[in-house]
């Protein structure tokens, strides 16, 4: 555990948290925009700026990359921490000045607009890399980054074309703050040529990336679910039996565990691919396995290795 | 794996001084970039072809920069026994004379600008008597290298071997005692002992920050880890400076020296020399460096027999100006985007592929063997005792002479200006001048009295960084040159944090406004406001000082921001 200071007030955090962790951690709120707990910091939008004194030295730096240590006294509202954050604010409308996301939170510093000698441009990504950090680090599809240094950087596929290695998921869209990453699921497609038109099922496009993939469709309800190439990536990495494929996550049974049957082996929790499932004790001799639903995709992998065949 | 070669230091030394006090006429033309630009490589041409068609017994060789830029072609001409003369300006017109007069010893009066008797380092050692006693009668009228101003200022602790020896030739750089420091570093010394020399030599890193080079190393070697890397800074960036490019052609194993000392220091295996790929003669000058000192022992498995493993490698970096930054350096070196990285961790706790690393400045690692070889209370002595030892100056601008000189840090800038440069060209006074790159900002000439000193010129809001002055006189349009370096601020900004990449576009927005006579008082209220964010919220040093030019000129030339015709009421007139 580490002892530090923020606005005065003792804090213990644990060794290897950031500042702004330890920060929200105890309700002390630092505004953000490129911030995303799931993902590594990145540092792009500098608005989570605070003054940090360590051994009698104050410096200013982003609270979401700044590990905490013992001693550190951080001040996260001062004046001049409140001066820099409207300026970075500024720069940020100047650059976006019709994303909601940057309007709100310029308002919420009393900005309404950049200063007029700074000229406008008119963008929708604001370039925190979000997306750019969910498709590596989490879905690890890499489909796409940043192009481009300094004034001509932004997020694009390999050379501007279509996106390979992009599996349609749309953690892009999810991650994006302002929206401009366009996502859109079409129930009904035609391929249409001047011989005659094709129909051809329900698509996923991802326009940003110039992706466009069929969505694969529940065999028992009809309504299409998951982009395909997305449901290719999950059966090459994860070992899950060929059915769950077919149905989608509202048609599938979720498994229930016979606690009586149950011998606490922990087989199913150990095939488990989610994590959805823990040896608990229940007040018995044995730890018995309790099935956590939100985790759950009702893969069914438990009741296949449960050698009691307590799952069903 | 290679057999482990043993070292022959002393033959190779042996060697290389019979090729620099040759037993027959050696002619050495200055082939760096600041000769190649005035033609020497033509020149080069011609006195091979001469040489051939003489049937003259001469030997033709490449040498790097003597400092004197502003004289260059400079051919040299050594005949044994007699003193080596130094030749400027030379043009193929002239290649004939030379050659003829240069095997019977001669001198071609007007194109001769100094001689020298003999080459004595300035850190003492090993020296080279070229002369005999009796001065022979065509030299005599020839003014002594060491008794002119230019070379008796200088103090080349680091610089001693440029333009005399080629740098294809390892064993001349043995000559003046080349690679004695690492035998001594790597054979009788620990690494602990090494480190307290570095650090008892209050040595600061020579790039930009001024960081002791002992502290850096410590803390690289107390990090946990087996893995440790020492890198080189080559990526010198700024525009109109030169300083490691003249420096890498002219004497790269001097920086390979450095790396061994370095890597034994911290407990590296492993070296990385990032440098700009637009450097081409730097590049291949360094690979052949280092293809030698593997050939010959000096790098790879049990060097010396101490058994310590040293590999060298040089990385072509694309040449953007942000890769001088230590950590974004690191990243393009992984083959990410030269993108700087939040500190802490620093690169000596977490650097290269997350290892401790140890990322020094060329000149700093080319210091280390003086210091090994001199001891660190020694190096401590020259210069202020809070910027000790001797720093690379390239001179350019409006100076009448540009060059490339050592002096010992301390110094005066106007003097430097004045005794090597010439002071201002065509007779102009000077109105302004920048130190250490463009994040040094414009500095008026009534600060030409300031010391070259890190605390000095940082107390100015400028710094020493890499050790360049460029010079600018009384008709430079300072808002243009505000405007020049903004812009490159705003080309070569990495774009990853929204304070630099917007910060600097929008700074050249302003700009351009007041120079179109449309500037009001709250534009430079924004560029203040502008600075001091940028100042705070920046990833790197880049942003924090992308509007130093501006805010330089502002304070210290108040007429030029503000007496440009910022736009005032409309006069109503009355009738």
């Amino acid at each position: 555990m580490v002892s530090l200071k923020i606005n005065g007030r003792k804090i213990k955090a644990e060794e290897g948290m950031t500042i702004l962790e330890a920060a929200r951690a105890n309700h002390i709120e630092i505004p953000t925009l490129c911030y995303n707990d799931a993902l590594k910091p990145y540092g792009a939008c500098r608005l989570c700026v605070v003054e940090i004194e360590k051994n009698g030295k104050t410096t200013v730096d982003t609270s979401c990359t700044y590990p905490v240590s013992d001693g550190l006294e951080v001040k996260t509202h001062t004046p001049r921490i409140h001066e820099a954050r409207k300026m970075v604010l500024e720069l940020h409308l100047a650059r976006c000045p019709n994303v909601s996301i940057v309007r709100e939170l310029a308002a919420e510093h009393g900005i309404t607009a950049s200063a007029r000698q700074m000229g406008k441009d008119n963008e929708y990504c604001i370039l925190c890399g979000l997306c750019v950090r969910a498709c590596n680090e989490v879905v690890k599809a890499g489909a796409i980054n940043f192009a481009g240094r300094g004034p001509v950087k932004m997020v694009d596929s390999p050379f501007g074309e279509t996106a390979d290695d992009c599996i349609a998921c749309g953690s892009c869209a999810f991650i994006c703050p302002t929206g401009i990453i366009k996502k859109n699921d079409l129930f009904a497609t035609s391929f249409c040529t001047p011989g005659g038109c094709e129909q051809t099922g329900p698509q996923r496009e991802i326009l940003n990336w110039k992706v466009e993939h069929k969505l694969k469709a529940c065999k028992k309800c009809g309504n299409p679910y998951a982009p395909e190439p997305h449901l290719e990536k999950v059966k090459r990495e994860k070992n899950l039996p060929i059915e769950f494929f077919d149905i989608c996550p509202s048609c599938r049974e979720y498994p229930v565990v016979d606690q009586d049957k149950c011998l606490g082996c922990g087989g199913c929790m150990e095939n488990c691919p989610c994590g959805a499932l823990e040896l608990e004790d229940k007040g018995g001799y044995d730890k018995k396995a309790q099935l956590y639903p939100q985790n759950c995709t009702a893969c069914h992998s438990c009741e296949l290795i449960c050698p009691m065949q307590a799952i069903s | 794996m290679k057999k482990d070669k043993p070292l022959e230091l002393d033959a190779m030394q042996k060697k290389g001084i019979s090729l620099l006090v040759p037993a027959r006429a050696r002619i050495t033309v200055g082939m760096a970039t600041c000769g190649l630009a005035k033609g020497a490589g033509k020149v080069f041409e011609a006195l091979k072809h001469e040489i051939k068609k003489q049937k003259a017994k001469a030997d033709l060789v490449e040498v790097g920069c003597n400092g004197l830029c502003y004289a260059e072609p400079i051919v040299e001409v050594i005949c044994p026994g007699k003193p080596r003369i130094t030749y400027g300006r030379v043009g193929i017109d002239r290649i004939a004379d030379l050659v003829a007069s240069a095997v019977k010893g001669g001198v071609v009066k007007d194109l001769a600008l100094m001689k020298m008797d003999r080459l004595t380092p300035a850190a003492g050692g090993a020296s080279i008597t070229y002369a005999g006693a009796k001065v022979p009668k065509d030299a005599a009228g020839l003014k002594e290298c060491g008794k002119l101003d230019f070379f008796k200022k200088q103090m080349k602790l680091i610089s001693k071997n440029a333009g005399t020896i080629s740098p294809g030739q390892v064993e001349e750089y043995c000559a003046l005692g080349g690679y004695r420091a690492m035998l001594k570093a790597v054979t009788s010394m620990s690494p602990d002992e090494v480190v307290k020399e570095i650090t008892d030599s209050k040595l600061r890193g020579r790039g930009g920050a001024g960081f002791p080079t002992g502290l850096k190393l410590q803390a690289c070697r107390r990090a946990a880890g087996e893995v440790k890397y020492i890198v080189a800074n080559g990526s010198e960036g700024d525009p109109e400076i030169a300083m490691h490019r003249s420096f890498l052609e002219s004497d790269p194993h001097a920086l390979i020296e450095g790396m061994i000392i370095a890597g034994y220091a911290v407990g590296a295996a492993e070296g990385y020399v990032y440098l700009n790929d637009r450097y081409q003669v730097a590049c291949e000058r360094l690979a052949g460096a280092i293809a030698q000192a593997e050939e010959m022992g000096l790098i790879g498995s049990n060097i010396a027999g101490s058994g310590f493993y040293f590999s060298l490698r040089m990385k072509r970096g694309g040449g953007a100006y942000v890769c001088g930054e230590e950590t974004a350096l690191l990243n393009a070196l992984e083959g990410s985007f030269g993108e700087p990285r939040p500190r802490p961790p620093y690169p000596a706790e977490s650097g290269l592929f997350g290892k401790p690393t140890a990322v020094n400045n060329i000149e700093t690692l080319a210091t280390l063997p003086v210091i090994i070889a001199k001891g660190g209370t020694w190096y401590a002595g020259i210069g202020t005792p809070g910027s000790t030892g001797t720093k690379i100056v390239a001179l350019s601008g409006h100076v009448a002479r540009s060059c490339w000189v050592e002096v010992p840090l301390g110094m005066e800038i106007g003097e430097i200006i004045d005794t090597f440069g010439g002071g201002a060209a065509n007779g102009k006074k000077i109105k302004a001048f920048q130190a250490g790159g463009p994040s040094g900002g414009i500095l008026p000439a009534k600060l030409l009295k300031l010391k070259l000193d890190y605390d000095r010129l940082a107390k100015e809001g400028s710094l020493l960084g890499s050790g360049g002055l460029v010079v600018m006189d009384e008709d430079t349009d300072l808002l243009e040159m505000t405007r020049f370096f903004t812009d490159f601020f705003a080309d070569e900004t990495c774009g990853k944090c929204s304070s630099c990449r917007e910060g600097t576009k929008r700074l050249q927005d302003i700009i351009r406004d007041i120079m179109e006579g449309q500037g009001t008082g709250e534009h430079v209220e924004l560029v203040k406001r502008l600075a001091s964010a940028m100042s705070d919220t920046s990833a790197c040093a880049l942003g924090k000082t992308a509007a130093v030019p501006f805010m330089s000129v502002l304070n210290h030339f108040p007429g030029v921001i503000q007496g440009k015709p910022l736009k005032t009421k409309a006069k109503h007139t009355t009738s």
